[in-house]
């Protein structure tokens, strides 16, 4: 794919688009909240990932290449947003296009429950556990990605997925409760 | 032993060593809330699948990589061209100097045979012809007794073009027979012909040793104004654009007299050139374009051909031969100057004109079309008087046969925005209603979407041609590729079907799995070449692919279709190979090969289906997979 992608062949990148950029985009649009920014974040690092395989310069998989690329663009915005100071309560725009439709069921409170969730987790484990999950990335990419420890690593995906088995547990409760009270 | 709990998030991202693993199992095994806790990580896994969203720039971004990948490749051109052009400045610097100092040389022999006084001021002076060469070693030997005896001018079929002096001496000699034909470039030693090689180069001579005997070749003297090369008569200028190892995708005509080139488009004047030198500067014809740019390029010594970089002509130009900017591929761009037959250029304004006429007559129905939803009229009547004052423009004549195909809808008066298709499309999550709301597009008219359907038939008598007009607007000439050989066809139509089974895979991963409703949902987003609908043994624009199954998800459908299975049944289907059994589109139109057709499957494969195996294939919906 790297050979193809070096020679200026679209149709493999359009191949690895379609391979990657739906986790990609999840990735960076749960790690900035806003679709919007989301979007143009994902199209800089699919397009930088071209760039560079047109140019050899990647050395690694295109995969790790793109999400690490892309999890320092969200560090970059996230970065000058906050130089910028956002107003508090300002509303976020994490729900997509496609949000709108059937949100009210209950696999649409679920995922407001685990969003919720992902948001409240500190940057570093959200970061670490979404590149594992979205990215498919090993530890040890994580880690030269992050800049962190193995040990480090593994400890921050770990208490990530504890916190989420939690929201579970109160979503399964409260619905628990509504058919009970029903 | 102290346990880390994050080994177990580690264990099944299986990033421990094989130990570690055996370890974490055991733990799990032996203690009941450590093997609760790992079930609740296990769980919280599965709850990240449901915040994956699909983003929608996909096409846009594909879009942009091309125009990106274009630019890259002219730029490429770009700096391959300057090179090219230094490489051809050099050449030309190298050629005047040698030419300064030839002459330099000529107007410098009196001078030197003065202060040397090595000849008697009678003996005449310049360039040495066949004429004085024998005077100046006459002259010689009253000087010295060492000089060589007086050479004799050579007898051979031979003719000193020009000499390069200094380190390197070389001499240009055009040979007048023989296999070696032509000018050639020689140094001393060079043998030029059998027996004969070059003895000595100097200053617009060269001594040769014929068979032993050495003889003289001077330079021919130069006319005091080069001439114009012999252009009479009718010349084509071929601008051949396309990509590279490309066959030529664009022509334009060029007629020269004396030293006015005209450049035709068709049957218009685009542009006057004048020849000037070897370069031929060219100045815009009408008033829309500025300049035509000039087109550098160094004939050939034959005068036949030349070759010039993008660069050189200006946008406009290629505009007017339509390859604008918006052109994603990148082009390289020759022209070619070629002796043509006054014929040939006759009948090429001829089949323009021709051209012209029909476009003239698909006009008003498209202004019609345009008023009235994309439908064309019933009948010519209605044409008249909004579109047409009379309708002599389609009356047959003695020499052409106007016949109009009624019924066709304009794909251009046929656009939905592909917001819309998505509003309906995500208000409807299932198949069946799916299905209604494809229906209410069939009823609106959409469904019934034609690419560039027929719509007019224009056969001219003498000489025989037909010209169709379609839909789009556009008039081809009727042309039957039977050029093609029979597996060369099938495998041009595989290559169509190939890329429209891509095409409806782009539209299904963007679109919740769903296939398109029809063609024209994917155009130009994900289709942009709509050649492509049309099979190559076909007329340009026909509808040569049949799509079978629109606006589903194949996905759920085939889980439906086996519903009726129990779950243990069902678990052993492999859907996979269900996908790879599904028609999607098939050769619609009669294929001359009487043994089957090329239809493309779900799964993206494109085959060869026998032809007692086409009906079941047929209905998408009648069967289960």
């Amino acid at each position: 794919m790297l050979k193809q992608l070096r020679k200026g062949d679209v149709s493999a990148f359009d191949t690895l688009c379609l391979s990657m950029e739906t986790q990609l985009f999840s990735y960076v649009r749960h790690m900035l909240r806003n679709h919007c920014e989301a979007e143009d974040v994902t199209q800089e690092a699919l397009l930088r990932l071209y760039v560079a395989a047109r140019e050899g310069k990647v050395r690694s998989g295109p995969r790790a290449y793109a999400f690490s690329t892309a999890h320092n663009l969200v560090v970059d915005l996230l970065r000058r947003s906050r130089r910028s100071a956002r107003p508090e309560g300002e509303v976020q725009d994490l729900s997509g296009p496609r949000n709108e439709a059937s949100q009210s069921t209950e696999q649409g409170m679920l995922r407001d429950e685990i969003e919720k969730a992902l948001a409240t987790l500190p940057e570093t484990q959200r970061s670490a556990l979404m590149l594992r999950e979205f990215g498919q990335l090993n530890y040890g990419e994580i880690a030269q990605t992050l800049g962190a420890s193995l040990d480090q690593i593994k400890v921050w995906i770990y208490r990530a997925r504890k916190s989420l088995a939690q929201v579970l547990d109160r979503y399964g409760q409260f619905i628990g409760d509504q058919s009970r009270g029903a | 032993m102290a346990r880390d709990p994050s080994d177990l998030s580690a264990y099944f991202d299986g990033e421990l060593s094989r130990a570690e693993s055996a370890e974490t199992e055991t733990w799990i095994r032996e203690e009941p809330e450590t093997a609760k806790e790992f079930k609740r990580l296990e769980r919280s896994r599965t709850m990240l699948a449901q915040c994956i969203d699909r983003p929608m720039f996909h096409a846009s971004l594909v879009q942009r990589v091309r125009v990106e990948e274009s630019g890259r490749r002219k730029r490429r051109l770009a700096a391959n061209s300057l090179l090219a052009a230094a490489a051809i400045l050099l050449v030309i610097a190298a050629g005047m100097l040698a030419l300064v100092q030839w002459r330099g040389a000529d107007r410098a022999t009196p001078d030197v045979t003065k202060s040397d006084s090595i000849l008697p001021s009678s003996v005449p002076t310049g360039p040495p012809s066949s004429d004085s060469a024998p005077a100046l070693a006459a002259a010689a030997p009253t000087e010295t007794t060492t000089a060589p005896p007086p050479l004799d001018s050579t007898k051979l079929p031979l003719e000193l073009m020009g000499t390069i002096t200094g380190s390197n001496p070389m001499a240009v000699i055009s040979v007048e027979e023989g296999p070696k034909q032509g000018p050639q470039v020689f140094q001393k030693g060079d043998a030029v012909l059998d027996g004969v090689s070059v003895v000595e180069v100097n200053q617009n001579q060269v001594v040769l040793d014929n068979h032993g005997q050495q003889t003289i070749l001077t330079c021919a003297e130069e006319a005091a104004t080069p001439t114009a090369p012999d252009l009479t008569g009718l010349w084509a200028l071929k601008l051949i654009v396309g990509d590279e190892g490309e066959r030529p995708v664009g022509e334009v005509q060029l007629e020269h007299s004396g030293t006015t080139l005209k450049l035709y488009d068709g049957a218009n004047i685009v542009g006057e050139g004048r020849l000037s030198g070897r370069n031929v500067q060219f100045t815009p014809a009408q008033p829309p374009y500025d300049a035509l740019g000039t087109v550098y390029g160094g004939f050939n010594s034959e005068w036949n051909q030349f070759t010039a970089p993008l660069g050189n002509l200006s946008q406009q130009a290629l505009e007017v031969l339509g390859f604008g900017e918006s052109d994603p591929v990148p082009r390289y761009l020759a022209l070619k100057l070629d002796r043509v037959s006054s014929g040939n250029v006759e009948s090429k304004r001829l089949e323009a004109a021709r051209l012209q006429e029909v476009k003239a007559m698909l006009a008003p129905l498209d202004r019609f079309a345009l008023s009235k939803e994309g439908q064309y009229p019933a009948k010519l009547e209605e044409l008249v008087p909004d579109c047409v004052a009379d309708l002599s423009l389609f009356a047959d004549t003695a020499t052409r046969k106007v016949q109009y195909i009624p019924g066709a809808v304009s794909a251009r008066a046929k656009p939905i925005a592909m917001s819309e298709l998505m509003k309906l499309d995500t208000s409807l999550p299932y198949p069946d209603a799916l299905m209604k709301c494809e229906q209410a597009l069939r009823d609106a008219g959409y469904a019934k979407f034609v690419y560039r359907q027929t719509v007019l038939k224009v056969t001219y008598t003498e000489p025989d041609a037909v010209y169709i007009g379609d839909s789009m607007g556009t008039v081809n000439p009727l042309t039957p590729r039977t050029d093609l050989a029979d597996g060369a066809t099938l495998a041009s139509c595989q290559n169509n079907l190939k890329q429209l089974a891509l095409v409806t895979k782009m539209f299904e991963n963007e679109n919740r799995g769903y296939t398109p409703p029809g063609w024209l949902f994917v155009y130009p987003e994900y289709l942009t070449d709509t050649t492509i609908l049309t099979s190559p043994k076909d007329e340009p624009g026909t509808d040569s692919y049949l799509y079978l199954c629109p606006a589903t998800n194949i996905k759920e459908y085939m889980v439906q279709a086996y519903a009726d299975l129990d779950p243990a049944a069902l678990a052993q289907i492999d859907w996979a190979q269900v996908e790879s059994t599904i028609a999607t589109v098939m050769n619609r139109t009669d294929f001359p090969n009487p043994k089957g057709r090329n239809v493309a499957f779900a799964d993206g494969h494109v085959e060869f289906v026998p032809s007692s195996q086409i009906p079941p294939l047929l209905n998408f919906w009648s069967r289960r997979p």
